[in-house]
């Protein structure tokens, strides 16, 4: 038997949501960093912390990051921590940096941070990264293990890329809510690919984004419509409380353009 | 900081010669692609950690002034598409959200794609515009990807193949049976470490080119 709070979500034009009560969500943002001193940011992040593999022991670390601090390494993590608070007043930003300053690492930096977030409870993971599918025996357990306890991970599908020709990590996987990019007229849209891996589309194309130091600039690619797609859950969530992961989807799909276009990259 | 005039002797790639002439007129095709106006290439120095501009279209000043300039991994859309392997577009920064104050420096809009070989990083090709109001769009990314593919191919080919023609060399060439069985057990050692580790060919191959080249810089 349907929840309440599934009806309602389904029952309640999108549009509407964003004029109901919004209870705060956290919103784990496992990226490059995130600025938390831009404007756009600074009341918006919950806590910080990155994971970076230790010299001497090869291995990831994780640590806590002092508040309001630059974390972002690449200039990645801001946009797309900048969508979410746009989109959804509500998202409380969990910033968890998995990208180092070089590319060593950054897999298992990618792996430790999910499982920490996933330790953690937080209620949505946005990852606007892909991990190769070699490592699905690492990655699929931790994405099971947040779906039963009601996490939403919403990830990317990978961009165009020369090496791999998979879709990417958890973006393959069927406990991920996962993301390609449009050009839609609104953030707020999104289209839905029945029977494809990658089910949900959202405006990834000409994106303005929060850059670090306080700046603005435009961003392409499926790193920025995956958190069009988490801001969107951020907001569900928050006007109606409760809502299991298998809910979330159904209820995006109800809301959902069908898919029409084929994605900029596909 | 710029040291080294040749970065492309990594792969073994002498300067003028057929495969260097191919990878410019694939760096050409990149930015006509694209509708930029120069483009780069930039080599993965393994043992530095760090990438350097190997070669320059579009403007030839920009070539003398950023050949053997080094990038490190973590700097910008370059740095991005080398950790991420994937392609990753850039356009400039603005002081408001409108984005019509104070427009960083630089160029209107970036592309970089990997050249990648297996879970190796080769390097990476970029593309720039200066015209106002441009950005690369998806399309852009995938015939850019698509070219730095190619790219990849053509130096893990030439590398193949060097190093098979460097093996019927040795046969050939009557070496003196103990100096052959050393090479012999080089070559098996790098078979292995080829086999484990093939992060590791690329420094080897570098820590060989530098000896070849002081080598033939004392033979002068």
């Amino acid at each position: 038997m349907p929840t309440n709070a599934l009806i309602e979500a389904i029952s309640t034009p999108l549009a509407e949501w964003w004029s109901r009560p919004l209870r705060e969500v956290q919103v784990a943002v496992l990226d490059s960093g995130i600025d938390s001193t831009h404007p756009d940011l600074a009341a918006r992040i919950g806590e910080a912390f990155a994971v970076e593999v230790d010299p001497a022991s090869k291995r990831p670390v994780w640590r806590r990051i002092g508040p309001k601090t630059n974390n972002d390494v690449y200039g990645h993590g801001t946009g797309v921590a900048s969508v979410i608070a746009k989109l959804a007043p509500n998202a409380r930003i969990i910033d968890v940096r998995v990208l180092g300053t070089d590319n060593g690492g950054s897999v298992a930096c990618s792996i430790k941070a999910l499982k920490k977030s996933v330790e953690r409870h937080w209620p949505i993971l946005n990852m606007s990264l892909a991990i190769g599918t070699s490592f699905a025996g690492r990655v699929r357990p931790l994405c099971e293990a947040a779906w039963r306890q009601g996490q939403v991970v919403v990830s990317a599908k990978r961009n165009y890329t020369p090496l791999y020709d998979d879709l990417g990590l958890p973006a393959e996987l069927a406990t991920s809510i996962s993301v390609d990019t449009e050009l839609l007229p609104d953030p707020r849209t999104i289209r839905f690919r029945s029977g494809e891996i990658i089910e949900f589309v959202a405006l990834g194309e000409n994106v303005t984004v929060a850059a670090p130091g306080g700046l603005y600039t435009t961003k392409r690619g499926t790193s920025y419509a995956t958190p069009a797609v988490s801001a969107l859950c951020a907001v569900m969530l928050g006007a109606f409380p409760g809502l299991l992961p298998f809910e979330v989807r159904t209820v995006l799909k109800h809301h959902a353009l069908p898919a029409v276009v084929q994605s900029s990259e596909a | 900081m710029k040291d080294d005039p040749s970065p492309l002797r990594y792969f073994g790639i002498q300067e003028e010669s057929r495969e260097e002439r191919l990878l410019r007129l694939l760096l050409e095709s990149v930015v006509q692609a694209v509708g930029g106006e120069e483009g780069s290439l930039l080599v993965h120095d393994a043992t530095a950690g760090d990438l350097r501009f190997a070669m320059t279209v579009g403007d030839k000043a920009s070539e003398q002034t950023l050949r053997g300039q080094r990038v490190p991994l973590g700097q910008g859309i370059t740095g991005l598409a080398a950790a991420t392997f994937e392609v990753q577009t850039g356009a400039p920064t603005f002081n408001n959200v409108q984005q019509t104050e104070g427009k960083s420096g630089g160029p209107e809009a970036v592309i970089a794609a990997p050249m990648v070989s297996g879970e190796r990083l080769l390097g990476v090709i970029t593309a720039v515009s200066f015209k106002p109001g441009k950005r690369f769009d998806g399309k852009d990314a995938k015939l850019c990807g698509r070219l730095a593919t190619i790219a990849a191919v053509l130096i893990e080919q030439h590398m193949k193949l060097s190093a098979q023609e460097g093996r019927q060399t040795i046969v050939a060439s009557g070496i003196d049976a103990r100096m052959n069985a050393r090479l012999g057990e080089i070559d098996q050692l790098l078979h292995r470490i080829a086999e484990k580790k093939p992060d590791a060919l690329v420094q080897i191959a570098a820590i060989i080119a530098n000896v070849d080249a002081a080598l033939a810089s004392q033979g002068r």
